[in-house]
């Protein structure tokens, strides 16, 4: 008796993407999105003909500062982090399954879910900037974003049930203030990534010094996201399960 | 099947499990003890959920923890109440399915439903579901995959009457089968049904083990203590006391006595008789530590 990895991490997403996304969870968020897609709307017209990276600079201060770390946080926290508190996580781990397919499936799940929340309200945004390398870029670092947050905040989830306490102390403190300090600890925050793929790929050279290139973008995302699995990984198999 | 060497567990200060060994093999075996005596620590020790602090557990020749294999052939009832409640009972026995590798997920789900009186047609989901048919999904989805060792935490607990003679039956058939099955219980007569060998497990130690019977009479013949209120507490006492089964009396004032005997059976035979010769009347005999807490605890200092 055995399954491929690919059915039994789809039978997994399956169970854990309604789990994460409750129609309250996703409506909060969906309306939290459009502020700064309001925001972006009025000082667009307030600056009519002026300065084009306003709103994109406005998308890299607040959206990818606060509102994409903080869904990602909600909802990819929530993954392994639910199934913990209600105590259902044995239903998946005590199976003859290899851990890292639980890992992938929470992670993936928190991709699916993420996704979509996140893309309604930057596409919004970037339709009020008006401009395709807009679009593609605020997209871009938006996916970014999803993808290294999502792999970091799934592990957090597992790890602590006080995941999103500790997850906006990280957004805050260090994302928010230490990163910004230096260039050497802004290259250990998330943000300095997500924010080069948008000055990037909108050609918008306002949002932040010395950006990094798109190769090292995509590369650091990878291995974030790589490092996230293994630990998430590595920790579930050292997990005692209630 | 399952082979515990010395096994400690220890969360902190607080010793749930203390130098525990056993053997299992095909049949129904009992864990029976009070609550938190560390049956469910075993049990998830047993399951591979948390590791020993001390000591040792192969299940099928292997570690439980590590062989992906060995967690295969188990099948587990736990005590927690919460399941993927917003799915129906059909869809969540079939993700088990799915997950331990069974071919057709759906017919095994169906299947297993079936063995515990569920409709998989069902359309409700289980959050609609009473505590005992909840219950019974949990042995369900445990089931699904035909385990060769099946742990169930409790599984007589919320099911009602006519279902817990189902279940029990149920139980008997798989031991039957060659499946080693285990159950905790902390209800003596639900073991007694069961029929089984019994592992007694008291303040995290293993107090006693063998069929239910050599069980009960150890329990039968342990020291107890009566108390009994009547007319004439002295002469009473002075009568008692030439039985050879009464070892202790002990006379509280002129209406009540106490009364320390290891022949129970004797006792209750002679207290009626003697009362009557002496001409006392008898208003109370009581048992003052027949509960099962006292029970387990003269087992553990035996």
């Amino acid at each position: 008796m055995s399954t491929s990895p690919a059915v039994t991490v789809v039978a997994m997403i399956k169970r854990i993407i309604p789990a994460i996304a409750t129609r309250g969870r996703v409506i909060t968020m969906l309306a939290f999105g459009l502020l700064p897609v309001v925001l972006a709307f009025f000082i667009n017209r307030a600056d009519d003909g002026g300065d084009d990276f306003v709103a994109a600079d406005l998308l890299s201060r607040f959206s990818l500062l606060i509102y994409i770390p903080l869904v990602v946080l909600i909802f990819a926290s929530a993954t392994l982090g639910t199934l913990r508190e209600e105590r259902t996580l044995v239903y998946f781990w005590l199976r003859p399954i290899g851990r890292w397919q639980i890992a992938v499936a929470s992670f993936v799940s928190s991709l699916l879910v993420l996704i979509p929340v996140i893309s309604v309200p930057t596409i919004l945004l970037a339709a009020i900037i008006g401009d395709a390398g807009d679009m593609i870029g605020i997209l871009m670092a938006a996916l970014i974003a999803i993808v290294a947050y999502g792999a970091l905040f799934t592990f957090l989830g597992l790890v602590t049930q006080r995941a999103l306490v500790w997850g906006l102390i990280y957004i805050i403190v260090w994302e928010g203030f230490l990163g910004g300090l230096s260039r050497a600890a802004g290259r250990l925050s998330i943000r300095n990534y997500t924010r080069s793929a948008l000055s990037r790929i909108a050609d918008a050279p306002s949002i932040i010094d010395n950006p990094e290139s798109m190769a090292v973008v995509i590369i650091v995302t990878v291995c974030l996201a790589a490092a996230g699995l293994v630990l998430t990984t590595w920790w579930l198999n050292a997990l005692d399960v209630d | 099947m399952v082979v515990v060497d010395r096994i400690s567990k220890w969360f902190d200060d607080v010793v749930a499990v203390s130098d525990v060994s056993f053997t299992l093999g095909p049949g129904v075996t009992a864990l029976l003890g009070p609550n938190g005596a560390g049956k469910s620590t075993t049990l998830r020790m047993i399951a591979g959920l948390t590791s020993p602090s001390q000591g040792a557990i192969q299940v099928l020749g292997d570690n439980p923890r590590q062989s992906a294999e060995v967690r295969g052939r188990i099948g587990l009832v736990s005590q927690q109440e919460q399941l993927f409640s917003e799915q129906r009972a059909v869809e969540f026995v079939q993700l088990a399915a799915t997950l331990n590798g069974v071919g057709d997920a759906e017919a095994a789900a169906r299947s297993a439903l079936q063995t515990v009186e569920l409709d998989p047609d069902d359309l409700r989901t289980i959050s609609t579901y009473s505590k005992g048919m909840r219950q019974r999904v949990k042995v369900a989805q445990a089931l699904v995959h035909k385990p060769a060792l099946l742990l169930m935490d409790e599984p007589l607990t919320g099911l009602d009457p006519r279902q817990r003679l189902k279940m029990t039956a149920l139980i008997q058939q798989l031991g039957a089968q060659g499946i080693c099955v285990v159950v905790s219980s902390h209800v003596l007569e639900e073991v007694e049904r069961l029929g089984s060998s019994v592992l007694v497990i008291a303040q995290g130690r293993l107090a006693a083990q063998g069929d239910f019977h050599a069980i009960r009479q150890l329990m039968e013949n342990r020291p107890h203590r009566i108390r009994i209120r009547t007319t004439d507490a002295r002469a009473l006492a002075s009568a008692l006391l030439t039985y050879s089964g009464i070892h202790g009396v002990e006379v509280v004032d002129e209406s009540e006595l106490l009364v320390d005997t290891n022949d129970v059976a004797l006792f209750r035979k002679r207290v009626a008789p003697t009362a009557r010769y002496v001409d006392a009347q008898l208003y109370e005999v009581q048992p003052l530590d027949d509960d099962l807490e006292s029970v387990f605890k003269y087992l553990v200092g035996r």
